[in-house]
């Protein structure tokens, strides 16, 4: 035919049947050249349609591969979808919707995929065997990175994902239910009925676009209708109920703990893009009581020399694409068969105008079915050989039950090789699939009692059996889930009972290496012999010996055979033999569809403090602390870096004034009669003694003696006192105070809430703060002599705005914090710098911060980093020694009362030029820098305007005695090697007087 | 001398520009800001359950939840909030701190959270489908209905939400600070359906 | 996997910070013998069966519960607050 013809008719569709509307065309491209298809096709049906059946290379080998199945345990027909930043990799063509403009592209193959260079691999097939790498790439270590890992790159993988960010949105969304049917079959579709009818909320997934599974395929007919009539009508029915949920192209790819399931839906997969404000895919996280497995089985291929030229296919496949997409896909058949369902293949070839040149069956007589088939030689007693053909079949070699044998032209080879139920799911919880010798199949396991499977998927096979145990998984599910069961007779099938007589093909085939066992991973019967004979003989060490079963194939047609070569080359039996362990997910899912619309910035949610807007608009740099987003300086004009606006911040909190966002402090508040007991246990020093309208540092110890956090304790009133934690162990203080009282402490009438963001907390620092601050407050005495340093006053401000002023200071300076409720800090912080800017006032961020109070020697995270003690960090004697205290006990230990024990000192420059960095180790001058000169480490660095050089916070041994001395600070990361003194922890202000006056 | 008062300003401020958004056709839900609401926490003395919420039943005519619940007598609710522990909410002109200490004296501790949370009003046909995307709860009617409240998680955000009408209509209130992600979110969520801002 | 909170209902695990077993119980006071408090802080059994662990419904209620899982299926056999169990004697004498 020319490509004109083949433009505007497809060659191998049938002129009526099908689930296509033959109305509308649809145009795609398939490697660069324009097809035709119809609304209902996916890409493998269109591309049969038009006569093509060599889709791919395979992987190692780089041989033809065709359309091997009609579902999602496709292996071969792996194709790139879509272009440009859109470009899908291993998208399975059987699954593939056809939509208008649609553009896939073959992989793995090059330049063309008629000619592929690679090619060659097959005829170095015996350089390729299993554990090829393992063997091949092993010495010298040095040419891993150069030479090996290069060339494999280059050889491996399929598709080419795409270079660009996905231009398409994900999201999450959830569904709860009472019976969750997986799989819309006759099984699935009869449970779902089932259930609904009892009443329950009622989700059903299918993986398709269709509902209906193999019945879409089928001639069968139930209660007397045809069976896609049977289907229509319980569709229907369960469209009617506003409790029942019908998700279609979704596929359930895990079954987690307690009934959660993980679903991707495709909803936008089968458009050429995503309509506005629609997601490219939703993943649903399903959470239901009971789980009704529906998934049926999937036809198992037969493992024979060179089973795996394009124009082989499955016998189940065939009939899907005559019945349900209207193709012939061969125009003279042999069918294969060592299960009776291939009977059904040879009449729908043959009702589709197909002539099936012979009936290849192992097993010794014919049933009663072959009588009626008209002119198809039935060959009983016989194997098909070996196949010719380069790009397409040619031909099948026959040895009959002589062992003579023939050669007989066809242009289709249906493989009916039995069938495996679709049990994946039921092992993702840990259940082993258990082997049935009288199915010749691996079952499920035992389940937990919320799960049951029905149909084929439990190994009961057949029309009549799957609608039976539908309404009884259906029922009983929804009994489970507490609704009445109603009593529903089972639909009557009209198919005949399927005997599988299955004759075990694996044991005709020969070991040879063209028999493919896992046609995705190019594995052969050769190579699993091969792993047996090297001592791979447990069946998970031979899988990843020779990679059978991996990627996105996972077994689901290679995995039965390919352990039953295994238990034959061992001498063992399939069920000694065991199977690999399914996990999920069942099918690929794009990562995509798991971040949903948590990318990039929306990873995690950011947390803005109530004076972000002003903070933004006057330029501030901000920077991530935890969620929080915190400004870290102010730029001012003229200012050549970073470092130019910190110190000009720092200068004016110790010449004038300065305001800073501390809101992101935790605060919480806790309350009730009980509330200083509390507190006295779970700070290390004494907070009940605290007099109302007073405040003190606090600390907080783990129970294992080390430092928890640091902050700060007012009591308010009575009952009443308010914690302030560092913004960085907020949650956990919380959670830990939580603990002390619920698990701990339970008879302690307190109560405890955080109060973090119903305050604007601003610091007002330096020593024109209380002059600043007498502008804003309503007639409040700010003396020290009314109100001295550590105190705390609920009070009126700008006319009658409630606040909370503490008398506290984080820089050393005269110094306050002022909270006022959280909706008036952008306005109030807008009022003091209005009021302060004559005064001298600068805002300042967290940089100038953290270099005020590592000049006051201040721990903060670098010292509180979760290894250091009360002792370390020289407050011991905050440490109580007239009550218990979480983390009292511990401090006993050994190791915490050394002698050499690291403690907390202050670092300066010998050379005031010299840069200190955080992270610098300690050593004495001269000694060589080895762990075991190690003499401590520096926590903070900072550059000192009111020193003018850096500064630095650590913790050296024996540091107390040596204030004064010269080391080393040692950063050989960073280049840093600078003779350093030490020094006290405070290095400003020692004695506090300023924050004081 | 300063201004007289400040100003008061949303966490959303900027952002709850009234208008029509996502996608064309109708509009599955209109989200707003509930402002000028007084929020306390009601956290009730060791053993004073019973007495607190009788006191409060004689004072406002409801008495608390004892379950994940909310219950309201005109403008003032009570939400269930943990155990032993209520979010009341009032108008401004509820006077509901006042009211409460005189109703409840020893009965409770009280702590003032006004203008802590950002309280988000979502209501429409399409609010309960958009807010399945947003928690990890069931929200079927069956289960979740009006006077129905839950703390749980949007987004990593923490969250506590109530249903106030079969509409349905929730509330959805976070802290402040997690406002405008919280805000994202669920725009984000709603669009397909198309949504309406108002004042 | 899915938590019933005594006070929430069934939640998803995204909710809950998990601490550990719930069976060590704290010593009686500061000064008992070091090696009760390194069991009490740092030794843990690995039950092959049920176990009670200490569960905060982080995302919930601020709850501390104590759940019962058998380690071995995963199943929860149940559920408490852990304020409803009686206290440790050292800290409900605590002063």
């Amino acid at each position: 035919m020319t490509p004109q013809t083949q433009h505007t008719s497809q060659p191998f569709r049938l002129a009526s049947g099908g689930l296509i509307d033959r109305a509308t065309a649809m145009p795609f491209t398939f490697d660069g050249r324009e097809y035709y298809g119809h609304p209902g096709d996916t890409l493998a049906s269109a591309l049969l349609a038009n006569g093509i059946h060599l889709t791919g290379r395979s992987f190692k080998y780089h041989r033809p591969r065709g359309i091997l199945y009609a579902g999602p345990e496709e292996p071969n027909a792996l194709v790139e979808l879509r272009t440009g930043a859109r470009r899908e990799p291993n998208t399975r063509a059987t699954v593939a919707e056809l939509y208008p403009g649609l553009t896939a592209c073959s992989q793995n193959r090059w330049p063309s995929l008629a000619f592929d260079v690679m090619a060659v691999n097959g005829l170095a097939a015996p350089i390729f065997p299993a554990g090829f790498y393992y063997k091949t790439f092993m010495w010298p270590a040095a040419f891993w990175e150069k030479v090996y890992e290069p060339l494999i790159r280059r050889a491996a993988g399929l598709g080419r994902a795409a270079r660009e960010p996905d231009p398409d949105s994900y999201e999450r969304s959830h569904l709860f239910c009472d019976v969750l049917v997986i799989g819309s079959g006759a099984a699935g579709l009869a449970a779902a009925r089932a259930a609904a009818r009892s009443g329950a909320r009622v989700v059903l997934c299918e993986q398709d676009f269709r509902l209906g599974g193999h019945l879409l395929s089928s001639r069968d007919e139930i209660d007397g209708k045809p069976a896609l009539g049977w289907v229509a009508e319980v569709e229907g029915e369960l469209a009617a109920q506003s409790k029942v949920r019908v998700l279609r192209r979704t596929t359930v790819f895990g079954l987690f703990d307690h009934g959660v399931c993980g679903a991707v839906e495709r909803v936008s997969d089968h458009l050429d893009e995503a309509p506005p404000f629609t997601v490219r895919q939703r993943y649903w996280k399903i959470v239901a009581r009971h789980i009704v497995v529906a998934t049926g089985a999937i036809e198992r291929p037969i493992v024979f020399p060179q089973n795996d030229r394009p124009g082989i296919m499955m016998a189940s496949a065939v009939r899907s694409y005559v019945e349900r997409f209207a193709i012939v896909p061969g125009r003279r058949a042999v069918v294969f068969m060592v299960d009776d369902s291939g009977w059904s293949t040879v009449e729908a070839l043959q009702r589709a105008g197909a002539s099936v040149a012979a009936v290849v069956d192992p097993r010794e007589e014919a049933p009663e079915r072959a009588r009626s088939i008209g002119d198809a030689k039935v060959l009983c007693g016989a194997t098909v050989t070996g196949t010719r053909g380069r790009l397409r079949l040619s031909g099948v070699t026959i040895k009959d039950r002589q062992g003579r044998e023939q050669y007989i032209e066809a242009d289709l080879l249906a493989m009916a090789g039995g069938w495996d139920p679709a049990l994946h799911l039921t092992s993702h919880l840990g259940s082993k699939p258990k082997w049935d010798e009288s199915i010749a199949a691996f079952v499920p396991g035992s389940l937990p009692s919320h799960i049951d499977v029905a149909g084929a998927a439990a190994g009961r096979f057949g029309l009549d059996a799957a609608l039976k145990d539908g309404v009884r998984a259906g029922s009983e599910a929804a009994h489970h889930a507490g609704f009445a069961s109603v009593s529903l007779a089972p639909p009557a099938a009209s198919a005949l009972p399927m005997h599988t007589r299955c004759a075990p093909s694996w044991r005709a085939a020969k070991l040879d290496a063209k028999s493919f066992v896992d046609f995705q991973n190019d594995v052969t019967a050769a190579d699993i012999a091969l792993a047996a004979r090297e001592g791979y003989r447990s069946v998970e060490h031979a899988k990843r010996y020779t990679t059978l079963g991996m990627a996105t194939d996972q077994g689901k047609s290679s995995g039965v055979n390919g352990l039953a070569i295994l238990a034959d080359v061992t001498g063992r039996t399939i069920a000694e033999t065991g199977t690999t362990t399914f996990r999920p997910p069942y099918t690929a899912v794009a990562f995509g569809a798991i971040a949903g619309r948590e990318t990039g910035k929306a990873l995690r949610p950011t947390r803005l403090t109530p004076t972000h807007q002003w903070a933004a608009e006057r330029n501030a740099v901000f920077v991530e602390v935890g969620q929080w987003l915190r400004a870290q300086w102010y730029p001012g004009p003229g200012e050549a870096d970073w470092r130019e606006s910190v110190n000009r911040e720092v200068r004016a909190v110790r010449s004038t004034v300065g305001v800073c966002d501390v809101s992101t402090l935790g605060k919480i508040e806790v309350m009730g009669p009980d509330a200083g007991r509390l507190l006295d246990f779970v700070y290390a020093n004494t907070v009940s003694t605290l007099k109302v309208g007073r405040m003190r540092y606090g600390l907080m110890l783990r129970e294992d003696g080390h430092v928890m956090d640091d902050g700060t304790v007012a009591r308010i009133g009575e009952d009443r006192y308010f914690l302030t934690t560092s913004t960085a162990h907020a949650e956990q203080v919380l959670r830990h105070l939580e603990f002390c009282h619920q698990v701990l402490m339970p008879s302690l009438d307190v109560a405890i809430v955080p109060v973090t963001e119903r305050w604007a907390q601003l610091a007002v620092a330096g020593p024109r703060s209380r002059e600043l601050l007498a502008k804003v407050v309503d007639g409040f005495d700010l003396s020290t002599a009314q109100f001295p340093h550590l105190s705390v006053a609920e009070i009126t401000i700008c006319n009658g705005i409630p606040a909370r002023i503490y008398r506290v200071s984080f820089s050393g300076e005269l110094g306050y914090e002022v909270g006022v409720p959280a909706d008036y800090g952008d306005a109030f912080i807008r009022l003091l710098v209005r009021e302060g800017e004559p005064l001298g006032l600068e805002p300042y961020g967290t940089e100038a911060m953290t270099v005020l109070r590592v000049e006051k020697g201040f721990p903060a995270t670098g010292e509180l980093n979760g290894q250091t003690t009360a002792r370390d960090l020289g407050l011991e004697r905050l440490l109580s020694t007239k009550k218990d205290y979480i983390g009292r006990a511990l401090q006993r230990l050994p190791a915490f009362n050394e002698p050499d024990r690291p403690v907390l000192v202050s670092f300066a420059p010998v050379n005031a030029s010299d840069i200190l960095r955080a992270g610098s180790h300690i050593l004495d001058l001269g000694a060589a820098a080895r762990i075991e000169n190690d003499l401590g480490y520096m926590t903070s660095a900072v550059y000192s305007p009111t020193f003018g050089h850096h500064i630095g916070l650590g913790f050296l041994k024996r540091g107390r005695d040596r204030i004064g001395e010269r080391v080393r600070a040692y950063d050989p990361v960073r280049n840093c090697d600078v003779v350093v003194e030490v020094g006290p922890p405070c290095r400003y202000d020692s004695d506090g007087g300023l924050a004081r006056a | 001398m300063p201004e007289p008062m400040l100003e008061s300003r949303s966490a959303l401020a900027g952002l709850l520009a009234p208008g029509h958004y996502g996608a064309n056709g109708g509009t599955g839900v209109s989200l707003s800001e509930c402002r000028g609401r007084t929020l306390l926490s009601i956290a009730a003395r060791a053993g004073q359950t019973a007495a607190l919420s009788a006191a409060i039943e004689g004072a406002f005519g409801v008495p608390l939840p004892m379950q994940p619940a909310r219950t309201a007598a005109g403008s003032v609710a009570f939400i269930w909030s943990g155990p032993g522990l209520w979010l009341g909410i009032g108008s401004s002109t509820d006077d509901l701190a006042r009211r409460l200490a005189t109703c409840a004296p020893g009965l409770a501790s009280i702590a003032d959270l006004t203008g802590s949370r950002t309280t988000i009003r979502i209501n429409g046909p399409s609010a309960r489908e958009g807010m399945m995307k947003l928690v990890p709860i069931d929200l079927d009617e069956t289960v979740f209905s009006t006077g129905s409240a839950a703390l749980t998680v949007a987004s990593h955000i923490p969250v506590q939400l109530w249903q106030t009408d079969d509409t349905p209509t929730y509330e959805i209130a976070c802290r402040r600070s997690y406002s405008v992600s919280l805000w994202q979110s669920l725009t984000e969520a709603f669009a397909e359906y198309g949504y309406s801002v108002a004042p | 996997m899915r938590l019933p909170c005594p006070h929430c209902g069934e939640r998803g695990n995204e909710e809950f910070v998990f601490l550990g077993s719930a069976d060590p119980v704290r010593p009686a006071d500061s000064e008992a013998p070091i090696e009760d408090w390194i069991d009490y802080v740092f030794l843990r059994d690995n039950p092959a069966g049920a176990n009670r662990e200490l569960w905060h419904h982080t995302y919930g209620c601020r709850s501390w519960i104590v759940v019962r899982r058998d380690t071995r299926t995963h199943e929860i056999l149940g559920a408490e607050p852990a304020r409803s169990l009686p206290p440790p004697a050292s800290t409900s004498a605590a002063k």
